[in-house]
């Protein structure tokens, strides 16, 4: 009984409060969050960092492949190779950066109402199965909930949370995601919602497609824009077949994205686009 | 102030800047190696490598800074694990201060039931609670490897953090 006279007991006691107050706190504001948002100013550039020391380290292990490769052709070029070692590693970089740009301005063109912001991917979670991903930009830089991430190749997922200098990304592999989308083809409408069984081939479904559709393999899937959430005609992926789901009593597609999400290091935040919220339905809900 | 609170606040700062450390660290995809498709937590048994060695509130206080880190991490609810790693690092503190020896042996089958515990909620927050579909496939496939994975790292944990303890410990003056 001591115990419970005791200062020990009253701290424990203060701690369960505090701790259940921020709970509280969070459930209710889900926008913005004081506490996430003060570690995310320190751990964000930390992240960034082993990131980018991740990345140099790849280039490196893909430097050498490419330097497979070659040997037997051009012996001579070797010795020369190795001295531009470091040159190379950099021009990977760079030459990636030009490419991601370049994609990126020709897209911009076509897509002249979209305004975009550039975030690198810095982070996901152990034991995160979804393919969920964190970027380096956050609400500073205009993002919101439900704003679209998109690469070069299309649509790869929305955003799920933000913070002040790093969202988390729901991509089009999770059960989570709810994307309208439709057959660039025929035009047949359906739901783009990510499958567990398929996460790990990198694949995801077209769900509640109608039993009179014309879908086949290799048509095109792009979003819809029905919603008003996110922009139209973004590419998503390509049917790779179609398929009856005995629990759901509806067919549905599976659909190969144009990107390996799980490798993806840079992308696109779609934060205004012309007709955004022009249809209130939310499809996430 | 004395030297032995000197070092207490060295301590608690080591601790403080290792778990950022790992916090970052783990999040990236590319940097830790993935066995069975999956990459291990490291933050939790460095955590309760820490505790096991220092006394209940300090252990309290540890869990609480490693709980945001934690919720942040998961993406769970802000204040979740923050309470939960907070009530286990007191607990942990208290059992292995009163009723258990510290050595490899304990604290190791100690961080397998903190892992377990840590991995079985945030598969229910973050899964189960979601009405996901072919959640057993999921615990199946990620949380049991994740957790035998994460577990099997807890002796580097355990002597990383006995070294940094006897370091700056009164013990060792």
């Amino acid at each position: 009984m001591g115990f419970f006279k005791s200062n020990q007991f009253k701290v424990l006691l203060g701690v369960i409060l505090i701790a259940c107050g921020i709970i509280i706190y969070s459930t209710v504001n889900t926008e913005e969050n004081v506490l996430a948002n003060t570690v995310s100013y320190i751990s964000v550039p930390l992240q960034k960092s082993f990131s980018n020391l991740s990345n140099s380290a790849h280039d490196f292990d893909y430097y050498f492949k490419e330097k497979d490769e070659l040997k037997d052709e051009n012996e001579k070029l070797k010795k020369e190779i190795s001295e531009l070692r470091d040159t190379v590693i950099d021009y990977y970089d760079v030459k990636r950066e030009n490419a991601r740009f370049a994609k990126y301005y020709e897209f911009k063109n076509l897509n002249k109402s979209f305004q975009f912001v550039s975030a690198a991917v810095i982070g996901s979670s152990p034991g995160d199965f979804l393919g969920e991903f964190v970027i380096d930009c956050g609400y500073k830089s205009g993002i919101s909930v439900n704003d679209a991430v998109i690469t070069e190749n299309g649509m790869i997922g929305v955003i799920s949370q933000v913070n002040s200098v790093s969202s988390k990304v729901k991509t089009i592999l999770s059960p989570k995601a709810n994307i309208g989308a439709l057959n660039s083809r025929t035009g047949e409408n359906g739901i783009v919602n990510g499958a567990t069984e398929k996460i790990r081939d990198n694949l995801t479904k077209m769900k509640f497609v109608s039993a009179q559709s014309d879908l086949q393999n290799g048509d095109i899937v792009s979003t819809s824009g029905l919603s008003g959430m996110y922009p139209k005609n973004l590419k998503i992926g390509k049917i790779l077949s179609v398929d009856y789901d005995d629990y759901e009593s509806s067919y549905y597609a599976t659909v190969e994205p144009f990107e390996n999400i799980k490798d993806i290091k840079y992308v696109f935040v779609v934060t205004d686009f012309q007709g955004k919220g022009e249809l209130n339905i939310d499809l996430n809900k | 102030m004395k030297k032995s609170d000197f070092r207490l606040i060295l301590r608690m700062f080591i601790y403080i800047l290792e778990f950022f450390l790992l916090y970052s660290l783990e999040q990236i995809p590319g940097l830790s190696l993935k066995i069975y498709g999956v990459r291990p937590l490291i933050l939790v048994p460095f955590f309760i490598s820490a505790v096991v060695f220092e006394k209940e509130m300090y252990a309290l206080a540890l869990g609480l800074i490693c709980g945001v880190l934690v919720d942040i991490s998961f993406g769970t609810t802000l204040g979740l694990f923050m309470l939960i790693l907070g009530l286990i690092g007191y607990l942990t503190g208290v059992l292995f201060k009163y009723f258990i020896r510290i050595n490899l042996f304990s604290t190791m089958i100690f961080d397998f039931f903190v892992l377990a515990a840590v991995g079985f909620l945030r598969f229910y927050f973050s899964y189960f609670k979601l009405g996901i579909q072919n959640n057993i496939y999921i615990w199946n496939n990620v949380f049991i490897p994740m957790i035998c994975y994460s577990g099997i790292l807890f002796p580097v944990a355990y002597f990383f953090n006995k070294y940094i303890y006897y370091k700056l410990s009164e013990e060792w003056g």
